[in-house]
């Protein structure tokens, strides 16, 4: 049983399923075409459908590849010990990873994508970066003021006046009472 | 050619694009020192300020700055601490940081610093003399040919994946012309496709925004996940950095070294799907196997030619890999696909066109290769010891700052917090595919390569000569591309196949000694 839930098979049953709800989406799309495009060689179903048939293939193709033996194996101790330092966690090693912080800095960055218009770009990221230290495990606080107001404020000034582009500065009730 | 160069100087020698290539080796070689910032996220970071410098050919100067700035950078980390930013610079350590604990730092520095430039500046000589033929012959394709080599660059990234294990980079293909189909197409405006009735896919997916998800996003959370990833490993005394000359005994052996690596590396570097990270491996495997005996010996604790061979080879890589973007449009490796992403999002239209169509860029990008490498070499040189020192920023403040710049760079594209939620779902999603080892930069090939091969596709399907798909078979330049793509992706599964029919006739015939 083991064998048979390996990474790569995971992975492709899911990719497999988005695959079918792909296909299936694709070839409903010729619902949306007007009629008198239907008979054109060129519809914008053909790419989608090719590629929904192509990606079935290749989950299906994943799920049912061989488990053993495909890892690179390097005959060079050297190599091989690149090979293990270059490497990324795997799922073989879940459960030494930092998972709540993981996803308490995937919230955290909800909550910024979300605030941050209304509450305008330097107070937010001001506590995105602060906040963003804390729960890293950091605790130098003058240090993560400093940081987390200056990065803001010099990012804003680049944009605004090098990049020449507009972003808030400041929550709107802020901005519209300086005139901003 | 000449003409092309004067336009390249008179484009490439502006104030502003010094000043800005300038910034870009620093900034690049500063990021790219960091461990586990390599040059794809560095760019990946760098595409909103260069899309707000508006004029293209300086902009593609600028990020090609950053772009060697962060492979050296990434060789200097491997050198002082033995954390390899990246995997090109891999083979770098293997020598570097023996060396630099020796007490030598300076000198592999130095060594890998001329290296570097040597390796770059003789794969930008060869560019010189390839890009032009190679862009006057690409010039002759017509739709199909162009749609064939759009599916030939695919199936060579299949050299992405594992050994054996090919049909994952080609998955990943899939994964990303899907995402490019997002949206309105180029052909089908007004009739948005796939967007779910939610209003930001309307205009597909950004590839700014993909791009931060795909790399920069991902990067952090491993980060987090990982606290020991890329830190440290030394005792501190390869650190410190004296003495940076080397004498003349040591400059004739690099010699014949980096001539050697250098046209291997170029060559390597032209193959999609190959790149810099085979490039430098091969490059020490190479002269390790063709040292003489008390050299070879050396290697691994500090030799000077295992240290000269993969630095001169992954540059000479990184400017090969420029061969099929600049003539053909087709991204070669990660790098360059990012690259794509920005020279598209500066509103140029890359291919065999560039050449004719915007010279200043197409040239421009070549003499900012010499004159970026002369800049690293002179400007960089000496504030190593100064760089280094970023080294020392803990994780704490890191993460939230990659986080934070990835964040500004999908936001600034239409201000519109969608893009945000868009890039952290992709960043959870890479993340989630990198733990399986699936790769991911075949994702932004296919996303790239997706838009345009729809394009050709519905050009050569409208075309009145032939009728629905036959132009495939009628036109010999397009089967024999789309015969070769074939040949490439079934390969590596065949090789995989035989690898493991050999490995059981060898575990077999253990177990019957037994």
């Amino acid at each position: 049983m083991a064998r048979l839930l390996t990474p790569d098979r995971i992975i492709g049953v899911i990719l497999l399923i988005f695959s079918c709800l792909f296909t299936w989406a694709a070839f409903d799309l010729e619902k949306t075409i007007p009629p008198f495009f239907r008979n054109q060689p060129m519809r914008l179903d053909t790419l989608p459908r090719i590629l929904g048939v192509f990606s079935i293939i290749a989950s299906v193709i994943t799920i049912i590849s061989p488990t053993t033996g495909a890892k690179r194996v390097s005959d060079n101790k050297q190599l091989k010990e690149s090979e293990d330092r270059m490497a990324d966690l795997s799922f073989e090693t879940f459960g030494q990873a930092k998972w709540g912080q993981l996803c308490a800095m995937i919230a955290l960055m909800f909550v910024y994508a979300s605030v941050l218009r209304l509450g305008g770009f330097i107070p937010t990221t001001f506590f995105l970066l602060l906040f963003g230290s804390i729960l890293l495990g950091e605790r130098r606080w003058i240090a993560m003021v400093i940081v987390s107001l200056a990065a803001p404020l010099a990012i804003w000034l680049l944009v605004t006046y090098v990049l020449q582009r507009t972003i808030v500065p400041l929550p709107a009730p802020l901005m519209n009472l300086i005139g901003g | 050619m000449l003409e092309g160069i004067l336009t390249g100087l008179s484009a490439a020698f502006t104030f502003q694009a010094i000043a800005l290539v300038v910034l870009g080796c620093i900034i690049g070689s500063f990021i790219g020192m960091v461990p586990g910032l390599g040059p794809m996220q560095v760019i990946a970071i760098m595409i909103p300020v260069a899309v707000g410098i508006g004029e293209p050919s300086i902009a593609m100067i600028m990020l090609a700055g950053v772009y060697y700035g962060a492979v050296f950078g990434g060789s200097t980390s491997s050198i002082l601490i033995n954390a390899p930013g990246v995997a090109s610079t891999v083979a770098t350590s293997f020598d570097g940081y023996p060396m630099a604990r020796k007490g030598f730092a300076g000198k592999a520095l130095t060594i890998a610093a001329i290296s570097s430039f040597a390796g770059g500046t003789i794969g930008a000589l060869l560019l010189t003399a390839a890009a032009k033929p190679l862009a006057d012959v690409a010039l002759l394709f017509q739709s199909p040919e162009y749609l064939a080599v759009m599916v030939l660059g695919m199936t060579a990234v299949a050299a992405f994946g594992e050994r054996g294990r090919a049909y994952k980079a080609v998955l990943m293909v899939i994964f990303g012309m899907i995402l490019a189909s997002v949206g309105e197409g180029s052909q089908f405006a007004n009739r948005p496709r796939f967007t779910f009735s939610y209003v930001p896919l309307q205009d597909g997916i950004s590839s700014i925004t993909l791009i931060m998800g795909l790399f920069a996003v991902p990067e952090a959370f491993f980060l987090i996940l990982d606290p020991k990833r890329g830190q440290y490993k030394g005792d501190g005394a390869s650190k410190e950095i004296t003495n940076m000359r080397i004498n003349a005994k040591e400059a004739r052996e690099m010699v014949p070294v980096i001539g050697r690596q250098s046209i291997l590396g170029f060559l390597i570097g032209v193959m999609p799907g190959a790149g810099a990270t085979i490039a430098s491996l091969m490059g020490y495997a190479m002269e390790r196997n063709i040292a003489p005996k008390e050299k070879r010996e050396e290697f691994g604790k500090g030799s000077l030619r295992g240290l000269t061979a993969p630095e001169t080879a992954n540059n000479a890589a990184s400017t090969g890999s420029f061969v099929p973007m600049l003539t053909l449009g087709i991204p070669g490796s990660g790098t360059t696909a990012i690259l794509l992403v920005a020279l598209i999002s500066l509103g140029v239209q890359p291919g065999p066109g560039l050449i004719n169509d915007n010279p200043e860029i197409f040239w421009g990008i070549i003499i900012s290769m010499y004159f970026g490498n002369v800049v690293l070499l002179i400007l960089n040189y000496p504030l190593i010891p100064y760089i280094a020192k970023l080294l020392a920023v803990p994780r704490t403040f890191l993460i939230p700052f990659v986080l934070f710049f990835s964040m500004v760079g999908a936001y600034l594209v239409s201000q519109n917090p969608a893009e945000l939620y868009t890039m952290i779902v992709l960043g959870v999603v890479t993340t989630i595919l990198r733990l399986a080892r699936f790769p991911i930069a075949p994702i932004v090939i296919g996303f790239i390569l997706g838009i345009r091969m729809e394009d050709n596709l519905g050009r050569a399907l409208t075309d009145p000569d032939y009728v629905g798909f036959s132009f495939i078979w009628e036109r010999p330049m397009t089967l024999a591309f789309l015969l070769i793509a074939v040949a490439m992706l079934l390969y590596p599964m065949i090789e995989g196949r035989l690898a493991r029919r050999e490995r059981k006739v060898v575990a077999d015939s253990t177990m019957n000694k037994d």
